[in-house]
């Protein structure tokens, strides 16, 4: 078998593993790059960020087309969708992006190796694609990321019934769809499928949807995705699920059973840590499946680092992302660090979510005393330019220094409005400091400024 | 705290409010900035 050479080489392609390859052959490290998969970009790009926005919008727009249009004085006939067109759209987007990763590292000379990687030794990985290659590196980065997590007693088949990937590629809208988990990879999927005209009842165990995000905003999503079609049923455990013939039978603990054409099963993520060789190193994970690493993103063993889904933590791709460029930095000497406080986390379903800092429930918890600005969009003019209304944006800064703790939108491009906030936080500021910058009017962006300047009282839209 | 260079919005107001320049007051914030907290602990502090 062939055996090549590197400085660092990467295991994994995604989010976490593209990034630290790239940032490593800036800093002039000689490279290289393993991934199983035919493209590179990981979960986030193949079959979890992309696509799925992809889909959402593709679905938001016919349903604004269906329901929103008429508000405009905007008359449709005939209206209809093409599944097949949006989903090569999807396809299209995904190899562009993915095509971008491949012309990247040929600019920057990051050699990829396509097929398995596993650990030989702790500097050697194997890897077992079209030409089988032994890949020797002075230090290895583990970027293997995750995989949906299963569940005994729902019998997945991969067709009717499915994870997150399943219910990107559906072949046909379903009548009936039953969604198992209420976080956020099932409410965007029920989105699209709702949209699409399916029957939608989404199933969590919980006695809220999406933990993790702030509980009012919460609240304030399930009642308009409830108003939307989604028949959202929280504290109901599934029994087991499992297919008969075309048929999908899911029963609930105690309660009725119900039938579906497909069921999603999304309850979660763990990481993907098995089968790539960590016991032929001495390496272990914990009792999930995470690997542990110290500050420097370095595991028990000296040349060996992980980053990304495999250590756990918020799984997101900008979270991945960063700790790439951090833990490669450090690498070479660089002191730059990483602000797991300061992590924005955004739902793509409409209306948008976007978060970053502390809930309430945490200050609350954590017994702080802090102060609540809100705005709703309704006191924004640009809201209502757009036919956006609905939605708030919620500030909470500290109540002795105004420090901002945490800000929670809910509405329209809250994903994009929720940039100003993590910037503001990153640079310290306090909610004066955010009601002292000059936003662009009229923009959805005043309604943050508005939230600010509610925090000391003295909102000038709102009473 | 290090000497500021730069202070934030709130941070501004509140040093000309007290009389204050950047010069007089630690800055906690990243990259040296003088946050608004800090010219409120500096006040307090003074007070005391």
């Amino acid at each position: 078998m062939k055996t090549v050479r590197h400085e660092l080489v990467v295991l994994g392609g995604g989010p976490a593993g593209y990034v630290a390859a790239l940032r490593a052959a800036q800093l002039g490290i000689d490279v290289a790059c393993i991934d199983e998969n035919n493209q590179f970009g990981g979960t986030c790009l193949r079959v979890g960020c992309i696509p799925s926005k992809a889909l959402l919008e593709s679905s938001h727009l016919y349903h604004e087309a269906k329901h929103g249009f008429s508000a405009h004085g905007i008359k449709l006939d005939g209206l209809q969708f093409d599944l097949d067109a949006m989903m090569t759209r999807k396809k299209k987007i995904v190899d562009t992006l993915t095509g971008g990763i491949d012309m990247l590292f040929k600019k920057r000379g990051v050699t990829p190796y396509r097929g398995r990687g596993k650990f030989k030794d702790n500097e050697t990985i194997q890897v077992d694609g079209d030409e089988p290659v032994l890949v020797q590196a002075d230090q290895i980065l583990v970027c293997t990321g995750s995989r949906p997590a299963r569940l005994s007693f729902i019998e997945e088949d991969g067709d009717r019934i499915g994870n997150s990937t399943t219910a990107l590629s559906f072949p046909d809208v379903p009548e009936r769809l039953i969604v198992i988990g209420g976080g956020y990879i099932g409410l965007e999927m029920s989105s699209v499928w709702n949209r699409l005209g399916s029957k939608v009842i989404v199933l969590e165990a919980l006695d809220r949807i999406m933990p993790g995000i702030d509980g009012e905003v919460a609240q304030l999503a399930h009642r308009t995705l409830k108003k939307q079609g989604l028949d959202i049923r929280t504290s109901t455990f599934v029994d087991s699920a499992k297919r008969e013939g075309d048929e999908c039978v899911v029963k609930i603990k105690g309660g009725e059973t119900l039938r579906a054409d497909r069921v999603l099963l999304a309850t979660g993520r763990t990481p993907a840590t098995d089968n790539i060789g960590l016991e032929a190193i001495g390496l272990e994970t914990d009792k999930r499946g995470f690997i542990s690493v110290n500050e420097e993103f370095q595991t028990s063993l000296e040349s060996v680092y992980a980053i990304g889904d495999c250590i756990g933590g918020a799984m997101l791709a900008h979270k991945a992302m960063e700790e790439a460029i951090v833990c490669v930095e450090r690498m070479v000497g660089m002191k730059s660090h990483m602000n797991y406080d300061v992590i924005p986390a955004v739902v793509y379903t409409h209306p948008e979510i976007g978060m970053v800092g502390q809930t309430e429930e945490q200050l609350k918890e954590a017994g702080i005393e802090y102060k609540k600005g809100i705005c709703p969009f309704g006191a924004n003019g640009r809201a209502h330019t757009l036919g956006e209304s609905d939605g708030r944006v919620k500030i909470l800064a500290d109540a002795k220094t105004d420090r901002v703790l945490g800000v929670h939108i809910i509405g329209a491009r809250a994903g994009d409005l929720i940039a100003e906030a993590a910037t503001a936080m990153e640079f310290g500021a306090s909610s004066e400091d955010i009601a002292r910058t000059c936003h662009a009017h009229p923009t959805l962006s005043e309604a943050v400024h508005e939230a600010a300047l509610a925090v000391a009282g003295r909102a000038i839209h709102t009473v | 705290g290090q000497a500021a260079t730069f202070a934030m919005p709130a941070a501004k107001r509140l040093l000309e409010e007290h009389g204050l320049s950047a010069s007089q007051v630690p800055a906690s914030g990243p990259g040296g900035r003088l946050l608004k907290e800090d010219v409120l602990t500096f006040v307090r502090n003074r007070g005391n």
